[in-house]
């Protein structure tokens, strides 16, 4: 019958044709990442004493979920900057030499790999290329926290080092080394703190900043558009922070923030924030 | 038969796996930042006290200390140090491990309160604001030390003993006299005392948390071979190797964080793996499933639309032929 009827056929191929772009094209609706950043803002500078200098130190960071999650967890962190501790002091990477070939000669971190893996854990390593005022560095993050923090909880873990990165431009080699937290030392320095999730808003002013959580913050079963969004100052003495050296101007904080949609690394945002 | 290689196998079987069942040696971490001779040689001394039963690591960059001291199997942080600059940056993470119910031994630069603030209160309870000296004994400086608390850990130690040391930090009023500090919790001990002030040497202190610590507020020594305070010359010393190891001993048999931890590091590792694992397998089930109805949406809407666009085409030209032929 088919091939009696020449303009049937060619009917049929082109309702084939013309539904099957249609359907591609109308109904092929991109999947949502499983979390979004939606804003993410860091200062300009960190100086110890910001408020006597007029210098606000505030973060924001807010994310929404593409999907319905069973367990979102935001982790916050911050690195500071130190000379790398090589194992031989005379040691200097090449410019050929890869972020993976200068590792082994950083002990802190090499250390940490071995020890956690000898217990049977698992470390995380991510690669990422931070642009620190134009220059962009490949950067190597190591990240022992989730490890660490299975014996002693979220607030301990805040106080131990728990994490490295390696950036490197040439020959070139910047070290950092942090801890969780939406900063260091974030009992004594942060002043304010507002978290708001799914509709739900918590402050956290003066003493109450010591019932805050420190970086790690977890929701179940959330829906998804689902908003979340955190906001906090920072004001350091002198005293404070001891890590950090004033007058070190050629050195960088790192603010990270991590987004895991179910167990999985769905967003992860490195903030570099240099000291005056 | 004989029997013999079988039973070989069963011993061997059975050694491994009463030592996976009582978890990894204990470490301890030994730390010294401008004097690293002094702790090397202060794990050397425990090495040879503890032998296998143990690990030693010696430390000289205090964020190496930082993040092993968090590390479940460790037995014991020996702070081998004479400033507060050495562990400035150690007091938040040392508070947290010894909070935990950590063992802790701490030389003087852990027991100035100007300089590490609440480590020389609440690890190592000196409460040091004032510095004495000790005596001059044939040229060489030393502590003259005095029985006080007896505890049995410490029985091997003669009741009176001097040891080199030029300075010792101490707690005391305005008129720099010692006084005997309040402590909120736990029980605070001094096990010797300076013989002629009263100021004391070694505390041992413990805490309902199962923490205990021992603190040296003596034993000053510096790092050159010339100085009659040498550390070299203290690391010789039998009565401060017994002093050093028995502290060691204490701390580590009545503190609870290593006794807790090393018996479930396996489990508690496998049960973070697992949870994490049903998370991710719950997602992916869960996005499969979302893959499925989009396939079988996508398809209904192709053949509603491949019916459509036929009906439209067969109308607008296999129907209207006839109707153009006549």
């Amino acid at each position: 019958m088919l091939r009696g009827d020449p303009k049937l056929v060619a009917i049929l191929v082109t309702s084939l044709i013309v539904s099957t772009l249609a359907v591609l094209t109308v109904f092929r609706i991109s999947q949502p990442d499983d979390l979004s950043c939606l804003t993410n803002d860091y200062p300009d500078l960190f100086v110890k004493e910001s408020a006597q200098k007029g210098i606000e130190t505030s973060f924001s960071f807010s994310a929404i979920s593409g999907r319905e999650l069973e367990e979102l967890e935001l982790r916050f962190s911050v690195l500071y900057e130190r000379s790398p501790p090589f194992d031989t002091a005379d040691w200097q990477p090449d410019e050929a030499d890869t972020l993976e070939d200068v590792v082994p000669h950083l002990p802190a971190v090499a250390m940490m790999k071995s020890e956690v893996s000898s217990l049977g854990g698992e470390f995380e390593v991510l690669r990422k290329e931070v642009d620190i005022n134009g220059t962009p560095y490949d950067g190597l993050f190591f990240d022992f926290s989730r490890f660490m923090g299975i014996f002693d909880g979220d607030p301990m873990l805040s106080r131990y080092i728990s994490m490295y990165a390696i950036l490197k431009k040439g020959s070139a080699v910047r070290f950092f080394e942090g801890r969780t937290g939406f900063f260091l030392a974030q009992d004594d320095v942060v002043e304010y703190l507002s978290i708001s999730a799914a509709g739900n808003k918590t402050e956290y002013v003066g003493e109450r900043v010591a019932e805050a959580p420190l970086g790690i913050l977890r929701y179940a079963d959330l829906p998804k558009d689902s908003k979340i969004s955190v906001i906090y100052e920072v004001l350091a003495d002198l005293e404070s922070i001891p890590e950090i050296v004033p007058g070190a101007k050629d050195r960088l904080l790192l603010q990270m923030t991590k987004g895991y949609a179910d167990g999985d690394l769905a967003l992860f945002v490195a903030n570099p924030v240099p000291l005056g | 038969m004989d029997p013999r290689p079988c039973l070989c196998v069963l011993l061997l079987v059975l050694t491994v796996e009463v030592a996976l069942a009582s978890g990894p040696k204990p470490k301890i971490l030994v730390y010294s930042y401008d004097m690293p001779g002094f702790g090397r040689g202060v794990a050397e001394i425990l090495q040879g006290r503890l032998g296998e039963q143990v690990e030693l690591v010696v430390l000289e960059d205090p964020s190496e200390l930082s993040a092993l001291m968090s590390m479940p199997e460790v037995g014991c942080v020996v702070l081998a140090v004479m400033s507060g600059n050495e562990v400035k940056t150690l007091v938040d993470p040392l508070v947290a491990y010894f909070s935990q119910g950590g063992a802790a031994i701490g030389f003087q630069g852990c027991c100035v309160e100007q300089q590490v603030g609440r480590l020389s209160r609440d690890v190592f309870p000196a409460f040091g604001n004032a510095t004495g000296s000790g005596s001059v004994k044939d040229g060489v400086p030393v502590n003259e030390y005095v029985r006080d608390a007896s505890l049995e850990a410490f029985s091997d130690l003669p009741d009176q003993f001097d040891l080199l040391g030029q300075f010792f930090t101490y707690p005391a009023n305005a008129s720099k006299s010692v006084i005997e500090p309040q402590i909120a919790e736990g029980s605070r001990m001094v096990l010797f005392r300076d013989k002629k002030t009263n100021a004391p040497l070694v505390i041992g202190y413990e805490t309902a948390a199962g923490s205990r610590s021992v603190s040296f507020t003596g034993c000053f020594v510096r790092s050159q071979e010339t100085a009659k305070n040498y550390y070299g010359n203290l690391l010789q010393e039998p009565r401060f190797q017994a002093l050093i190891g028995d502290a060691v001993d204490w701390a580590m048999q009545g503190s609870t964080r290593h006794a807790q931890h090393s018996s479930t590091i396996g489990e508690m590792v496998r049960e973070e793996k697992e949870r994490l694992d049903a998370l991710r397998n719950h997602a992916l089930s869960a996005k499969n499933e979302r893959q499925r109805k989009k396939l079988i949406f996508l398809v209904l809407a192709w053949a509603l639309g491949l019916i459509a666009v036929f009906g439209l085409l067969y109308q607008a030209f296999l129907r209207r032929t006839p109707r153009a032929s006549r």
